[in-house]
């Protein structure tokens, strides 16, 4: 019951100030009943579920292609000290520049749809695992490694079965921050480069001055980073030790 | 079935120093011996420990296994380290099976040989537990059945009791004493505790330092079982506390 006390209080002078005393006139601050009027609407037509799916079918993709391919290879960075310093200084550019800066080759690469908001994503969630992987590769207590060893573990066998488990919850840490930069650029990809989502969605009805289901759109994506979150912390509580 | 170590020298280079870890060491290990590594912080004995399972290269000298010289660890030779090493993403029951299943046993034969091996140091109601949910008296015995439960010829040991109080300290080593009557397997354990040698050894290894050398090898004669409080006992302690100090 404690979180929702802060939200209830936020509502009701969001009323207050919208509706009895009116601020300001209402397609620059909708009202609660406009956002709950536009709730319903894009529920029953399906709209909000559809652009919901979207974001998330792209969300997922990018952060599966990017774990699939950035997972393995932080785990042979973080096991090969010259393998790292080959590629130190490649990711040390490639890391800053920020997921969106990608949108005009993704758009130019791959047109508007899909494909390029996952692209974006997969960009976005790349370096974050890909880091969190070397770390966690790095921190193996070696004691580990070399228990491994006089058990009989075979080189590749020390990387699947010790490496990798041992650097398991900081490669789930990396995918939690990665999920979080996923959110952001999907919207943000969404806006400019899609006809789906829930960026577009914010984006479009903002263009037809529809306030109400703007909001609907900036919650639905708070719920969905919010329901990431629980899912990571379910993971992290059965994975750390 | 020994192993020798012939004229073996370690050094560590650390920045601009160099430390000589081990100078010189020859020393031969009958199969089915136990033996004592005994000496004071720094002396190398885990360095000598950690050359004869493979963990570390020498810079000259021999160790051989059987007339085979030892380059890498091998499940022939397990280790117990002084630290707490199991996997802590395994229970209890993974981690001894580990080994095992590496060798694409039967999944099913494992677990019941490794259920056999724990019942015998009593701690057939771990099986299910995390390493982390262990006393430090139980995570090491789980430690020595994950290495035992390979059937190693030789059992590598490196003070894997020092942080135990002295109650679970003296019943590890008499369990320790029974599984090495039992099994038959050659056991060298590091400890700069002399009345651990003392109780547990047939051949205690003297070692000084600066550099790491062997003073002497003290055979421990006295019958076993073995009794702390007797007269003998207590001689033997004296002698090699002498023996050491001088
Ligand atoms: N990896 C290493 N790098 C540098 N020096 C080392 C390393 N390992 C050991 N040494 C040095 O070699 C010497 C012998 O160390 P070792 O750990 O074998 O001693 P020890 O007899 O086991 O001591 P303790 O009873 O404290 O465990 C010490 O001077 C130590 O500082
Ligand atoms: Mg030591």
């Amino acid at each position: 019951m404690l979180p929702l006390f802060v939200p209830m209080v936020m509502v009701v002078l969001w009323y207050v100030f919208s509706v009895p005393i009116k601020l300001v006139p209402d397609y620059v601050m909708p009202t609660p009943i406009m956002v709950i009027t536009s709730a319903y609407q894009l529920i029953i037509s399906g709209k909000l579920l559809n652009h919901a799916i979207a974001t998330l079918i792209k969300v997922l993709l990018g952060l599966i292609l990017a774990s699939v391919i950035s997972i393995p290879l932080g785990v042979l960075l973080g096991w090969s000290g010259k393998l790292e310093e080959m590629s130190k200084f490649i990711i040390g550019i490639l890391r800053p520049i920020p997921p969106v800066a990608w949108i005009p080759f993704s758009i130019l690469w791959f047109g508007i749809g899909l494909i390029p908001g996952t692209f974006i994503i997969f960009m976005g969630c790349f370096f974050p695992i890909l880091i969190y992987t070397i770390d966690g590769v790095k921190r193996t207590d070696n004691v580990l490694i070399e228990a491994g060893k006089t058990l009989g573990t075979s080189n590749l066998q020390t990387i699947t079965k010790i490496i990798f488990p041992s650097s398991l919850p900081t490669i789930i840490s990396g995918l939690k921050v990665g999920v979080g930069i996923a959110l952001m650029c999907t919207v943000t990809a969404e806006m400019v480069a899609s006809n789906s989502g829930l960026g577009y969605l914010i984006m479009n009805s903002s263009q037809l001055f529809d306030t109400g289901s703007v909001v609907v759109g900036m919650l639905s994506i708070g719920v969905i980073g919010l329901f990431f979150d629980i899912i990571f912390k379910k993971i992290q509580s059965k994975l750390f030790w | 079935m020994t192993i020798e170590i012939k004229n073996l020298n370690k050094t560590f280079k650390t920045h601009e120093k160099e430390v000589f870890a081990l100078r010189d060491v020859d020393l031969t290990i009958e199969t089915k011996d136990f033996v004592c590594l005994l000496g004071p912080s720094g002396c190398g004995k885990t360095t000598l420990l950690r050359l004869i399972g493979g963990l570390e290269e020498g810079d000259s000298g021999e160790i051989l296994d059987d007339g085979k010289p030892i380059v890498e660890p091998s499940n022939e030779r397990g280790f117990v380290f002084q630290q707490y090493s199991l996997f802590p993403w395994l229970t209890v029951l993974d981690n001894v099976t580990f080994g095992l299943d590496l060798k694409n046993g039967s999944k099913e034969e494992n677990i019941k040989r490794a259920k056999t091996y724990l019942r015998s140091v009593g701690l057939e109601n771990t099986e299910k537990l995390y390493p982390h949910e262990l006393s430090g008296g139980m995570k090491q015995r789980v430690a020595i059945i994950r290495s035992l439960v390979n059937k190693p010829k030789t059992l590598l040991m490196d003070e894997p009791f020092s942080a135990l109080d002295i109650q679970n300290r003296h019943k590890l080593q008499e369990q320790l004493v029974r599984i090495w009557q039992k099994t038959e397997k050659t056991i060298i354990f590091v400890t700069h505790d002399v009345d651990e040698a003392v109780f547990l050894a047939d051949h205690i290894v003297l070692m000084g330092k600066n550099p790491g050398h062997i003073k002497e090898v003290y055979n421990n004669k006295l019958p076993r079982p073995r009794n702390r409080n007797s007269k003998e006992f207590l001689a033997i302690q004296n002698h090699t506390m002498e023996l050491l100090e001088s």
